[in-house]
């Protein structure tokens, strides 16, 4: 089943078209990998279906449905709380662990110290934080790389999102700490949908179901990832995955 | 000339300058120092000015009240406009138009003289508001002052935020102004309070913008917003301008660089505690 519908999107910054009349279902609980070389709008997609676009200066046409209702029909707020998303480069608030992960439940009106403390401690041992942490009022800026980014997917799952988007996550960590995220992925699509960008095609065939794959703006190929990966049926696909294009 | 010779000079030049400036500065310091330290007991830092004329004998307890108080409403005044006016500036304006005005008013105000803005302080706060000669007057043109100092400062740390991290607040779903006063102030919050002290100690020791809007040669600690004040800038002025006693006058100096030294100090303080917490 599809908790998101994307129908003829373009998206353009000022006069140029960055997506090009792109349209596919995302799977309710399932990993999406969207891959295709630099520059080709993986990204631009992805902050499109939060509607992060608009804070970059960018403009959509088109339709995406979350849940069968148009995404503009939500409040930003709302669609931004359901759709989560976790940037390529850490991005902890130079703040504690503590306050890093009740920044948003605070905002959204949780008071109570028992319930923040609980949320901490839940969300601290989804992402395998729990035992690496003594002190829940270290700063966030002094964890390593690796757990920056566990921190940040943390934060993103505190609001309780229904889907959660990954722009590159791994590109600025070693390998082992790349094995934990994909580890920690893998565990939370039993409950979340996500849909991670990236430029690892090892990556992309080790943790997702499904695999679009574009160029210039351009969905040219999107099928379960074993049929993308194995028996693709655009030559441009083939030409990527056997490394043509960079 | 080779380039080892050229290097050689351009570092003995360098080295010179840097020599000369702290010489100067060093000078000043101790000369003050020297000749100001005899006239500083306990009296004449806790007793007003008595004498004839006023001055002559006592201490200048009510001009570091004062210079004080000039100092704290000025801040505040100078601060909420400066802060206002940054955040505005870097998360609300959208149109280069506007943002370019703003600018250019600021720089104008920055580069105006300031018995100019004395001048201002009186004809509009004493006269027009008939606020009096006050130390609210006195404070409030002081933050004319003060205020393109402070607020380039603020908006140059506000900037200075990864956008990346403000990005990463808006998807979570948070409004602009939640993620304003949770994020990015806490953020600048010690470069903020750093540039608001050293501004500060900037308008504790101008004399020009007060001599009409506020200092008088003598007063108790103001017992009001609308009493007039001592200050110790003005009372220096009016020791050695008019004669009165220039051993009091290096004693004033003395207080008046040490407390500025003293400002400079906390807001160097904030500056290294917040580097270190990064």
């Amino acid at each position: 089943m599809s908790i998101l519908k994307i129908n003829n999107l373009s998206v353009s910054y000022g006069n140029k078209q960055v997506i090009k009349d792109l349209s596919m279902n995302i799977a309710r609980n399932k990993i999406t990998a969207i891959i295709g070389p630099s520059g080709c709008g993986k990204s631009t997609l992805l902050t499109s279906l939060n509607l992060m676009i608009e804070e970059n200066g960018g403009s959509i046409s088109g339709e995406i449905l979350f849940k069968d209702k148009a995404s503009i029909s939500y409040e930003k707020a709302d669609i931004r709380r359901m759709i989560g998303m976790v940037f390529q480069t850490p991005t902890p608030f130079p703040f504690s662990i503590y306050k890093n992960l009740t920044y948003a439940p605070k905002y959204y009106g949780i008071k109570d110290k028992k319930e923040l403390n609980r949320i901490v401690e839940d969300t601290l041992k989804e992402v395998g934080l729990y035992d690496e942490i003594d002190d829940l009022n270290m700063l966030a800026t002094k964890l390593s790389g690796g757990q920056q980014q566990r921190l940040c997917i943390g934060r993103a799952l505190t609001v309780e999102p229904e889907i959660l988007l990954l722009d590159e996550p791994c590109s600025a960590l070693d390998i082992r700490n790349t094995e934990n995220i994909e580890k920690l992925l893998l565990d939370l699509s039993d409950e979340y949908t996500i849909v991670i960008v990236t430029h690892n095609l090892s990556q992309a065939k080790r943790i997702s179901d499904y695999t679009a794959f574009i160029l210039d703006g351009e969905l040219i190929e999107y099928d379960t990832t074993d049929k993308v990966f194995t028996n693709p049926k655009d030559n441009r696909t083939r030409e990527y995955i056997e490394g043509i294009y960079g | 000339m080779n380039e080892k010779t050229k290097s050689f000079l351009f570092k003995g030049w360098i080295l010179l300058s840097t020599l000369i400036v702290l010489a100067i500065v060093f000078y000043i310091f101790g000369y003050i120092l020297s000749n100001g330290i005899e006239s500083i007991n306990m009296e004449f830092l806790l007793d007003g000015p008595s004498g004839i004329p006023v001055g002559s004998q006592g201490g200048i307890f009510p001009a570091i009240v004062g210079s004080l108080l000039l100092m704290l409403i000025s801040c505040v005044f100078a601060s909420i406009l400066a802060i206002s006016t940054s955040i505005y500036l870097v998360f609300y304006c959208e149109s280069e138009r506007i943002k370019g005005l703003i600018h250019l008013i600021t720089q104008c105000m920055s580069g105006v003289p300031s018995i100019i803005l004395g001048l201002f302080g009186y004809t509009f706060l004493v006269l027009y508001l008939n606020l009096g000669r006050s130390v609210l007057a006195g404070g409030l043109t002081l933050g004319f002052m003060i205020y393109p100092f402070i607020q380039v400062r603020v908006e140059k740390t506000l900037l200075e935020v990864d956008k990346s991290i403000i990005n990463s607040s808006y998807a979570l779903g948070i409004s602009r102004t939640y993620t304003l006063f949770k994020l990015i102030l806490p953020i600048c919050k010690s470069d903020i309070v750093s540039a608001i002290t050293l501004a500060g100690g900037f308008a504790m020791g101008a004399a020009s913008p007060i001599i009409l809007t506020a200092a008088v040669t003598f007063a108790p600690i103001p017992s009001s917003l609308s009493s007039p004040v001592m200050a110790l800038p003005f009372h220096l002025y009016i020791l050695t301008g008019e004669g009165i006693s220039l051993e009091k006058a290096y004693g004033t100096a003395l207080v008046l660089i040490l407390l500025l030294l003293i400002i400079n100090i906390i807001s160097t303080i904030i500056n290294i505690t917040r580097k270190e917490h990064k």
